[in-house]
């Protein structure tokens, strides 16, 4: 598991606040051009691994590493060229324009505003909301602002960086999306897991997991109990375990990943 | 048009009207000098036209007019560019320069000054009285902001939420510290306290602005420097981190800078309302919340507006003078009552 070429390293990881143990001794790695899924029940504590790795979170015990170097000797700045994070939900109720938004996260980079403005344009046709560029992002429908922050996040980590390998952390990304949506953001979320980039995902969903992810894991009361392929990890046991519900999992006709039937 | 053109285009626009304003403003009074003659003399100051040494105009300009009307273009941005980073720190467009505490610190101060001073066992010298106005006032706004920090302030960081909180709870000891000042206080104090509160350019001097002029100018232009973190931080806290942003370095700047600039600001014209809320809210009606362009245009707009309020103050009971805390709330409120009725509107 420690592979020496990882972008994303989490080992020991232990989590404690006001006496509960929220994570406990989790190790894991992601590499670069590999998406990971994170899988678990409602307050297992998947926000919680992330909050950890992006600093929000102070942890007990462990230590978390971006490409080789402990997370926190970052500079603030270095580690934004990196590390990508898109957050379950936000707050922003101010009445920026989707570009303005989608620009912001260009905020840690120098390059000129033409070429900003290039990367926004592109990122916003990623995520399949170029007819918003010029939209109130407060009037936007929940899915729509989900990505349009998806768009930024994008925008953030656009270019390799002579810093190391990229990270992207999206936290139920689908969450607020209609299937065609669902899709195109894991597919883009693929697309940016290429040589240069992590990818690190949080899921609700089962089979988007299964379609999408080169590994899965599953948290459950702060513990990993499961990791692997999604073959090997996306069982009716592992499911019926963690999550309590019976399944039928099979192949799926056309993909060949295992279709979880609830 | 894009929002950034309409952004340049204001503050263009801006641009002009201050002069204009300024010039207006060193026109207006009792006696009315043509702009012609405001020129002249202007001119005749960097030595650039014939000093006419006889002339009255020359004198009321120079000694009168113009140090109240720089007065009120520093008053005025340094209120109106604190505002906007203060609800940009706080993600209210509610919020107002006085969130913080640094108000009711610098009223209490104040009053300290005016009452206490008043009961000393010997007067003080007319200079020194307002001096000590100026400087308890500075003290107790930016103590009161301090302390709000600290109370808001833990290992893990700077809560804003309970920052706003502790301001409350700052601002009703104050309230209490008034209110016993006033209980002891007698009616030329009383009187003092309640001009002080309404606020007034009227102690424009050359001294003062010399004093604090580089001070308000560098503020402004720091606080107007942090224009892209308040623009991440309007995202959220985490998600500023994320995009590489000090968040505690940037909170802490913020909250000193204005503590700083409104304790001056304070100091030296007194307690005056709205600008500081209002300003910002009308730059970003026209051109969003973008901070690159809103500081800089709430800067401009900020000190022509407080020049134009100034100058009703002065007009509209000529040869007395209204506190100009009075016409700043006046045009202030209903116009803030609109805004809140315009956004119910559209909520729904």
């Amino acid at each position: 598991m420690m592979d020496q070429k990882a972008c994303l390293e989490v080992a020991g990881l232990t989590v404690e606040r006001g006496g509960r143990l929220l994570l406990q001794d989790i190790s894991l790695s992601v590499a670069p051009g590999e998406m990971v899924a994170v899988l678990g029940p409602n307050g297992a504590g998947k926000s919680t691994l992330f909050r950890s790795i992006t600093g929000e979170m102070a942890f007990q015990q462990g230590l978390v590493s971006l490409g080789q170097q402990a997370i926190d000797s970052w500079s603030p700045l270095d580690k934004a060229h990196l590390l990508g994070v898109l957050p379950q939900s936000s707050t922003l109720n101010f009445s920026f324009s989707v570009e303005e938004v989608v620009l912001l996260g260009r905020t840690p980079h120098a390059t000129s505003n033409a070429e900003n403005l290039e990367i926004v344009t592109a990122a916003l046709k990623k995520v399949d909301a170029l007819h918003l560029l010029e939209r109130n992002y407060t009037a936007l429908s929940g899915g729509e602002k989900q990505r349009v922050h998806l768009a930024r996040v994008l925008a953030q980590v656009w270019e390799p960086s002579a810093r190391g390998s990229r990270v992207l952390l999206l936290d139920e990304p689908t969450s607020a999306l209609d299937p065609a949506h669902q899709h195109l953001t894991l597919q883009v979320a693929r697309e940016f897991a290429t040589a240069d980039t992590g990818c690190m995902v949080i899921l609700h969903d089962f089979n988007l997991a299964a379609r999408y992810a080169d590994r899965v894991l599953v948290i459950q009361n702060g513990q990993l109990v499961a990791s692997g392929t999604p073959d090997e990890v996306m069982t009716p046991d592992v499911i019926h375990r963690v999550f309590e519900l019976d399944v039928v999992v099979m192949k799926h006709p056309q993909h060949g990943c295992p279709l979880v039937i609830t | 048009m894009k929002r950034k053109d309409k952004a340049r285009l204001l503050l263009w626009g801006l641009g002009i009207l201050l002069p204009v304003m300024m010039l207006f403003s060193i026109a207006t009074g009792p006696v009315t000098i043509p702009v012609s003659e405001i020129v002249q003399v202007l001119l005749a100051n960097v030595g650039l036209a014939e000093p006419d040494p006889g002339s009255r105009s020359a004198l009321i300009i120079e000694a009168i007019r113009l140090p109240r009307t720089l007065l009120g273009v520093l008053v005025g941005s340094t209120l109106a560019v604190c505002g906007a980073a203060m609800q940009g720190l706080f993600r209210n467009p509610l919020a107002d320069p006085g969130i913080i505490g640094v108000a009711s610190g610098a009223a209490l101060g104040a009053g300290i000054a005016i009452v206490l001073g008043g009961m000393l066992p010997f007067t003080l010298p007319d200079v020194l009285k307002a001096y000590s106005v100026s400087v308890l006032a500075f003290v107790g706004g930016f103590g009161a902001t301090l302390l709000v920090y600290r109370i808001g302030t833990t290992a893990n960081g700077t809560s804003v939420a309970t920052m706003l909180l502790a301001g409350i709870a700052i601002g009703a000891l104050s309230g209490a510290g008034m209110g016993t000042l006033n209980y002891i206080a007698d009616d030329a104090m009383l009187r003092n306290m309640t001009f002080w509160s309404m606020g007034s350019l009227g102690g424009a001097n050359w001294q003062n602005i010399l004093l604090t002029a580089p001070f308000m100018i560098l503020l402004q232009l720091l606080l107007i420097g942090r224009s892209r973190g308040l623009n991440a931080l309007l995202l959220g806290e985490s998600e500023a981190r994320h995009l590489g942003q000090n968040v505690n370095m940037l909170k802490l700047q913020l909250i000193l800078l204005t503590a700083l600039g409104v304790g001056l600001a304070v100091s030296l014209a007194g307690m005056i309302g709205f600008v500081g809320l209002v300003v910002p809210h009308l730059v970003r009606m026209f051109i969003g919340p973008d901070h690159r362009y809103l500081m800089p245009a709430s800067c401009l707009l900020g000190a022509a507006l407080l020049l134009g309020a100034d100058m009703i103050a002065r007009v509209i009971v000529a040869p007395a003078e209204l506190p100009i805390g009075i016409v700043t709330a006046l045009l202030g409120a209903p116009f803030f009552i609109s805004l809140l009725l315009q956004q119910r509107n559209r909520i729904g």
